[in-house]
């Protein structure tokens, strides 16, 4: 927020990329939006302290993922990731014990809740590695070590081991190392006796890709929520020790607790969750249903843990034809776009085609009752070399976006 | 059981890395970056704005001789120095960042076209700042451009703008006041460079990473930036109508009172050609091609680097064949000018998509939390 990025993310763009479905999320104009952030720091300190849980835990859900539909531009999986825990939260007992609200209510304290409240997190954290794990599973990236052997080699000046990331090996390395640990690490994880070391990988592998690439908090996030497979005893020893810090300051009141009353977890709760985790299984094979090479279309590429996996970038040319008049010209990304949009907007089908239809409504203000915009557009895929991505006789202005196969995307040429 | 998976997986590692060790030979060819900033330094920019800071100086004191006895030949000597100053910008215009962007060079000293209409009021009313967003078009080269050859349809006519006039006196003023703006802020440039003034060489040299404010991520950022919007746009696109819904708009060349347009854009192509390819003052030395070459980046079946090179050199004779004066071109015969657009369009594809792709530039100018 202080370093001017919700400025340049939410209130810069004079266009958002909405989400299909959720053209009626809008942005909130500068007060709202900033808002919207205190209302997200407030709710998510309440619901760490355990504090009027159930509300600040919806809040915080409503309010972060509005925020992240904005505009697709910014998905991260692992804003999704939050989104999904904070949703799944709000069902869980999470505040019945060591919490502000068992200090205003010490009837609410429990020593114990039934496992699958634990499980729901452990089961989501695993398909998030999992699934990282199986969309490596490709020829570029098994078989090329591609995109890393283009991503590690500016790293050559990093003291000591550098020049190391100038050797193919280490590419290799790190792309059959990476699969191999996101595919087992759940497993690892789960079972007690490689629980400890599957940690230490945990850390380690997330401090390197933070050091070596640009993924912001995504590697701490994921070192903070695996603790969830430490055992109770772990988290316990936590608390206790928090606990005579608070004692000694005075402000812990202790109460009772018992143990957890089973028949509060209602039915509709578990069926919630077992369709949440239904859901979460079936999403990321979506892709199947289409044609065409997934990173090239990228229908079905969000929401499925696919998470730096390969080096894409692209430009488009829009042409513009006023068919009344005959004339022609063209219209560019940067005539309204930020820089960040402009690069996500440059490979992804979908966002061309709302960027088409939004350039549509801008010169039908202006007078022009029916542009035809076509899209030039030229899409590099892991160093390939650019190539045509759009059918550039498409008149854009006549295709709708949905979940359909878009036609107009061109199939990937060797 | 975990050390039977362990060996198992180590296995697959090694008979894959030894199965698909291909052409490279093992080893992604090293790329010493510093020795190549290096280079460009010495060979190239350092070069470019040296040069830019003698001719804005001779500019500066031809203006002065013209503006202390107007006459033809003063005229002629100021046009002169006015040319070849222009021309000496046109191959240090796109390194707009560290000193020329500390004194924001190109939109003080080339915002096309002049605003001739505040320039001849700020003439009249003998009022005016330099230093504010809105007067960029009111000075630098254009407004050079429209005095020494836009004020009158002759040259005695312009000769006498200066002498009988009734404003002429103010004027005068007004063009020495632009010269020295020019002067001011190149020399500002040219010093910051320097090892004896602000030596921003040694930051460019030791800067010498590919993440968004490294020399290579500023110099392809800004690289790509120039030719698309400045090269492309300004100079040959937006006066043909590519984006004023295809109506052509003459008055939006560059250099359009001189006629220069043309020639100014070849030498803008021809500098950009020689700076990818690192040819300086010393000859050839390493550059982008290099690099690009010695890393193997791939076009279609390729090399990228040659690929770009191509289409530098389809640019350049394509831009070259446009008939002079461009203002009457766009309207009479725009053909050679689409076929120069087209070539261009190419270029800025490769410059901006394949080649910060290739060397693992960013293109957004902020931090990517990205996946």
């Amino acid at each position: 927020m202080l370093n001017g990025w919700v400025d340049s993310q939410y209130l810069m763009p004079r266009f958002f990329f909405s989400y299909y479905g959720f053209e009626w999320i809008k942005p909130l104009g500068e007060v709202g939006i900033y808002a919207m952030f205190i209302v997200m720091a407030i709710t998510a300190l309440c619901v760490m302290a355990g504090a009027f849980y159930r509300v600040s835990s919806s809040v915080f859900f409503l309010a972060f993922t509005y925020v992240e539909l904005i505009d697709k531009t910014n998905y991260l999986n692992h804003y999704y990731f939050v989104s999904l825990v904070s949703l799944a939260m709000i069902f869980l007992p999470a505040h019945r014990h060591f919490s502000i609200d068992v200090w205003r209510k010490p009837s609410l304290n429990v020593s114990k809740v039934p496992y699958w409240c634990i499980l729901v997190i452990q089961l989501q954290l695993a398909l998030v590695y999992f699934y990282a794990g199986v969309a490596k599973l490709n020829y570029d990236w098994l078989v090329e070590a591609l995109p890393l052997r283009m991503w590690l080699p500016p790293n050559a000046h990093v003291p000591v081991v550098g020049s190391l990331f100038e050797k193919v090996w280490v590419a290799y390395f790190f792309s059959w190392f990476g699969a191999i640990y996101d595919l087992t690490i759940p497993f690892f994880l789960f079972y007690k006796r490689t629980r400890s070391y599957a940690y230490v990988a945990v850390i380690a592998f997330h401090i390197i890709t933070w050091l070596l690439f640009p993924i912001g908090m995504f590697p701490f996030i994921m070192i903070l929520s695996t603790t969830i497979f430490f055992s109770p005893d772990f988290h316990q020893g936590l608390i206790n020790k928090l606990r005579v810090v608070l004692q000694r300051m005075g402000i812990y009141r202790g109460s009772t607790p018992k143990e957890y009353d089973v028949t509060t977890a209602s039915r509709w709760v578990v069926s919630f969750f077992t369709l949440f985790l239904i859901v979460q299984v079936l999403l990321p094979w979506r892709f199947t249903l289409y044609p065409g090479k997934l990173f090239w279309t990228e229908q079905g590429f969000r929401f499925s843990w696919r998470v730096m996996l390969m080096e894409k970038a692209g430009y488009v040319i829009f042409h513009v034809k006023d068919p009344e008049t005959g004339r022609q010209w063209e219209a560019y990304a940067h005539d309204h776009l930020t820089p960040m949009q402009e690069k996500q907007m440059s490979t992804q089908p979908d966002m061309i085609l709302q960027y088409a239809h939004f350039l549509e409504q801008e010169y039908i203000k202006q007078g022009i009752n029916d542009p035809e915009i076509r899209a030039e557009a030229y899409v590099t895929l892991n160093g390939s070399g650019s190539r045509l991505f759009i059918d550039p006789e498409v008149d854009l202005t006549k295709e709708q976006d949905g979940f359909k196969h878009k036609k107009w995307i061109l199939s990937y040429k060797n | 059981m975990k050390q039977v998976i362990s060996v198992i997986l180590l296995i697959n590692l090694i008979a894959v890395i030894g199965c698909s060790d291909d052409e490279t030979g093992g080893n992604t060819p090293g790329f010493d970056r510093k020795a190549m900033l290096e280079d460009l330094a010495d060979n190239v920019i350092i070069p470019a704005y040296d040069t830019l800071n003698k001719e804005v100086i001779t500019l500066d004191e031809a203006v002065n001789a013209f503006v202390a006895t107007p006459d033809l030949s003063n005229l002629n000597a100021a046009r002169n120095a006015f040319q070849v100053a222009y021309h000496a910008w046109q191959r240090s215009s796109f390194w707009e960042f560290g000193p020329a962007f500390d004194v924001l060079l190109m939109s003080s000293v080339n915002s096309f076209p002049a605003d001739y209409i505040s320039i001849d009021n700020n003439i009249v009313t003998g009022s005016y700042d330099f230093n504010t967003i809105s007067g960029q078009d009111e000075k630098g080269f254009p407004a050079v451009g429209y005095l020494l050859y836009g004020i009158s349809d002759t040259d005695q006519g312009i000769v006498d703008m200066f002498t009988v006039d009734g404003d002429a006196s103010n004027r005068k003023d007004y063009l020495k006041a632009v010269a020295l703006d020019i002067r001011t802020r190149v020399s500002e440039v040219a010093t910051g460079w320097s090892a004896a003034g602000g030596d921003y060489k040694s930051v460019f040299i030791n800067n010498d990473g590919t993440d968004v404010g490294s020399s290579v991520g500023l110099m392809v950022n800004e690289l790509n930036k120039f030719v698309e919007r400045e090269t492309r746009d300004g100079k040959i696109g937006i006066p043909l109508g590519k984006r004023s819904q295809g109506i052509p708009i003459p008055a939006e060349v560059e250099a359009g009172y001189s006629d220069l347009s043309i020639s100014l854009a070849s030498e803008n192509l021809k500098a950009l050609y020689n700076f990818y390819m690192g040819i300086g003052v010393s000859g050839d030395k390493v550059s982008f091609y290099d690099y690009l070459t010695t890393i193997n980046a791939q076009y279609n079946g390729g090399l990228l680097s040659d690929a770009i090179k191509l289409q530098f050199e389809r640019a350049m004779k394509e831009v070259g064949e446009i008939p002079s004066p461009y203002k009457e071109t766009v309207e009479v015969n725009p053909t050679p000018a689409e076929e120069a657009y087209t070539e261009l369009q190419k270029l800025v594809v490769m410059l901006k998509a394949d080649m910060p792709s290739a060397l693992g530039v960013l293109i957004t100018y902020q931090d990517n939390d990205g996946d």
